[in-house]
């Protein structure tokens, strides 16, 4: 089960110790397919750039990323963990500014340092916690120590801060999506892929090594991922820029993961196996197919910003026929998402609706109440998904482009095109990934086994303890339907050709909705495909409109602006922050020099630290 | 001999004080001239059977160092870039003298607890060397002009010297790092004197209207 590397290592308290359990194998099978594919790709993403930037700098980065990603997961150390995982931060820092002459690219990259280094910091003092505790600061000593009741839930608390703004949890996401769109699109799959997945593993690690938690926790867990989940569908139907609305979609995947890790958390402690294993399981095998799928859809979004030079979805449209093979690709990763069957997505959210199911009847009443609630949670993320993905794929890939609207279209050749045109290097990794999607969608036992090793390494028992095929009978039932379905309408398809014969049916303009003179500007664009719904969540969501009432029977020309804000950027992070300025504005008007006033600050601190040692 | 070492950190903390109270940079430089010979004196008498060679070797090259070579050099800088000999400082005379006072017995309060590896010579000496080092740092805390900056440095240097000097015994080594702190400051001196610093150190503060918003990078 566990396999182990000692070494010696010159650093106080550290060794170089590593190890390769169930739990790191399934992040490590993602970090290698990720890595692999995601590399390949940058190379001919970047070849746009060959003879104008550095490249080399990058390709170092991401040489130290890609090594650092393997160090975390294997780290059998405090130390060691927190020096990879430091060195990961800035690794990754380094691969978001490649486009560093552009402000808003270093704006994000600063926000992420800042809000990384933030974290690391709970991190510090959660390890320091547990060696105290412990002894020691290898991960499998601290295994063997048994932890008091409140230690253990200020560890986990701990946890959540640290691990929880890399993974994206709901109020401490900020960073992910200034992040994403900033960087280039391989560094953002594999951020979206992998990096944030490490605050998961974090969170697992953490779960691994306290065996008994309050009951608390695994509610604590469950919420935050419904309301992760949630909110980041949510804000990701308001976008209007591909690539930030895919980094919110990354935050509700994170909060299915979480759903997921909270199902087992809470079957772990009212001492349910199957029922962990099922949550743990459903939670690990979502990070695999996440990292999949979420990597294809950014690899998808890079190419069409590659062809076009924009992300902004109101300034694309009709780019299947432009980009045919690319488009293609992108459905796939978009049904996967959506978790529909046939398509890895769904088996890992079946797994998880099939554990709350278990919850729902195994569990005392309010655990009861909490996975109901999570079974509803997680029903309305999958339509929301669905609904988000439907606006981007029908405005970015269906009707027409929006040649009419000053874009970067505008120009015939970019219009009518060289068929596809990508880059090899590009297709082939996400036909790779493409093809994994649908593997798992079909042939689940591979992956989801994996997975399930993971989930009962998590929770202290034997596989072979846990009856797992209950849920491989009816997943495979419903695969099976949906094939037989989808037989069926392909059987209608050729019917129909059969009875049409030659005759070929007139082809219409999409949205031309009986004009004659269809300009592309009729199309829906993606603020009024998810008007709907945002209007309804209006509630919720920090959504403001201007302009874009028109009256009389002639109008007048007229605009309409909108757009929906983070409401934990704006209500929290940014009054916070006007507050700390108005503080150190106020404290700053002092009739004393600068310089004096820091040595004065010194002298009080050290007078303060003598008399606090000594006395 | 206990009574010679004894005098020597009485006097060592007076004239941290006249220095923290003196507000003309020629009196300072003297003042501390005085200080470090007085400081140089005391390897002489650390060992009351015999007198070692290690004693000699330091007590000489502190007092060529310290009480010559440093001054010398500050001296030199004044003439070399003309500076104006008054200063202002930010506390005048009495309030100096009262937060000095304070510091002293702070530093004397907290040295009641303090224990230290290895016999002390004198009980007097870890207190006083922490007044030094306290009244120092009140001198650079009340001037603003980057010569007088040094000088409190170098009365720091001096604490730092004395409490060294407490440790002779028990930690090999010390006393010498401190001499290559010396040095150090030699250099910060010339680097003064090289780069024009006649004034004060340039006061590194933006104005409210180029504040940056909210995660903007300037």
């Amino acid at each position: 089960m566990e396999t182990f590397f000692r070494g010696p290592w010159q650093v106080p308290f550290g060794e170089l110790s590593l190890k390769v359990d169930p739990l790191s194998l399934v992040f490590l099978v993602a970090i290698t397919i990720l890595v692999l594919c995601a590399g390949a790709y940058g190379i001919g993403y970047m070849r746009p750039y060959r003879g104008k930037k550095p490249l080399g700098i990058h390709a170092f980065f991401y040489g130290v990323l890609a090594l650092d990603l393997v160090l975390i997961v294997t780290a059998n150390n405090a130390i060691l963990f927190l020096g990879a995982w430091e060195l990961m931060t800035l690794s990754t820092f380094f691969c978001i500014i490649f486009d560093d002459e552009k402000s808003s690219v270093r704006k994000a990259g600063f926000i992420y340092l800042i809000a990384s280094h933030c974290a690391t910091f709970f991190l510090f003092l959660m390890f320091f916690l547990m060696a105290r505790a412990a002894g020691s600061m290898d991960f499998d000593i601290m295994a063997r120590t048994g932890f008091s009741p409140v230690l253990a839930g200020i560890v986990f608390l701990l946890a959540l801060a640290g691990f929880g703004v890399k993974a994206g949890f709901l109020p401490v996401h900020i960073w992910l999506p200034y992040a994403h769109p900033a960087s280039p699109s391989h560094i953002s799959a594999l951020m979206s892929g992998i990096t944030i997945k490490m605050g998961i593993y974090g969170i697992c690690r953490v779960l691994w090594i306290m065996k008994v938690l309050p009951n608390w926790c695994g509610y604590v867990l469950l919420m935050i991922g419904v309301s992760s989940g949630i909110m980041g569908v949510l804000y990701a139907l308001g976008q209007h820029e591909l690539k930030k609305l895919l980094a919110y979609h990354s935050i509700e995947n994170i909060g299915i993961i979480a759903l997921g890790l909270g199902v087992g958390l809470l079957g772990r402690s009212h001492q349910v196996p199957f029922l962990a294993v099922l949550g743990f399981g459903g939670g690990l095998l979502h990070v695999l197919n996440h990292s999949l799928f979420k990597s294809l859809l950014f690899f998808g979004a890079g190419s069409v910003i590659q062809k076009t030079h924009t992300g902004e979805m109101d300034r694309l449209g009709g780019l299947a026929r432009t980009l045919p093979v690319t488009s293609i690709l992108f459905l796939v990763g978009a049904l996967s998402i959506c978790g529909l069957p046939l398509f890895n997505g769904f088996i890992s959210e079946f797994i998880i609706y099939f554990g709350l199911f278990q919850g729902l009847l195994g569990l005392p009443v309010q655990g009861g109440i909490f996975c109901s609630l999570g079974i509803l949670a997680l029903a309305l993320m999958g339509a929301l998904a669905l609904a988000c993905f439907c606006k981007v794929y029908g405005t970015v890939f269906l009707g027409k482009p929006r040649v009419d609207i000053n874009g970067p279209l505008k120009d015939p050749a970019a219009r009518q095109g060289i068929r596809e045109g990508t880059s090899r290097w590009m297709l082939v990794p996400m036909m790779i990934l493409a093809g994994l999607c649908v593997w798992i969608g079909l042939v689940p036992r591979t992956a989801a086994g994996l997975a399930f090793r993971g989930g009962a390494y998590l929770t202290h028992v034997d596989l072979a303890a846990v009856p797992l095929g209950q849920v491989f009978t009816p997943l495979t039932m419903v695969v099976r339907i949906v094939l037989l379905f989808l037989a069926l309408v392909l059987g209608l398809i050729v019917v129909r050709r059969f009875l049409l014969g030659g005759t070929s049916m007139p082809v219409r303009e999409t949205w031309s909705c009986g004009f004659s003179q269809v300009s592309s500007r009729f199309q829906y664009t993606s603020a009024s495909f998810a008007r709907s719904i945002v209007d309804l969540m209006k509630n919720v969501l920090f959504f403001r409109r201007y302009g874009g009432q028109v009256a009389g029977v002639f109008p007048e020309k007229t605009s309409l602006v909108s757009s929906v804000h983070d409401v934990s950027e704006e209500m929290v992070y940014r009054p916070g922050l006007a507050l700390l300025n108005y503080i150190s504005e106020k404290l700053g008007h002092s009739r004393i020099r600068y310089t004096q006033l820091y040595l004065v600050y010194i002298l009080l601190f050290l007078i303060f630290l003598l008399v606090w040692k000594l006395k | 001999m206990m009574s010679l070492i004894d005098v020597c950190c009485i006097l060592a903390v007076f004239l941290a004080l006249t220095v923290l109270a003196t507000h003309r940079i020629v009196g300072m430089i003297k003042l501390f001239a005085l200080q470090s010979f007085f400081l140089s004196l005391v390897p002489l008498f650390l060992h009351a059977e015999a007198l070692s060679g290690r004693d000699l070797m330091l007590s000489l090259v502190t007092m060529v160092l310290k009480a010559a070579l440093v001054p010398a050099i500050l001296f030199w800088t004044i003439r070399h870039i003309s500076m104006r000999s008054e200063i202002k400082p930010i506390l005048g005379f009495g309030a100096s003298i009262l937060c000095g006072a304070a510091l002293i017995a702070v530093a004397f309060w907290i040295s009641l607890s303090l224990r230290l590896p290895g016999k002390l010579t004198s009980s007097l000496v870890l207190p006083c060397s922490l007044a030094t080092m306290l009244l120092g740092f009140m001198t650079m805390v009340t001037r603003t002009r980057a010569m007088t900056q040094v000088l409190g440095y170098m009365v720091i240097e001096n604490g730092i010297f004395l409490f060294a000097l407490s440790l002779f015994d028990a930690m090999p080594l010390l006393i010498e790092m401190g001499i290559l702190l010396d040095i150090f400051v030699a250099v910060f001196i010339m680097a003064i004197v090289l780069n024009h610093i006649n004034e004060e150190f340039e006061r590194t503060r933006g104005s409210a209207v180029s504040r940056p918003k909210w995660g903007e990078s300037q």
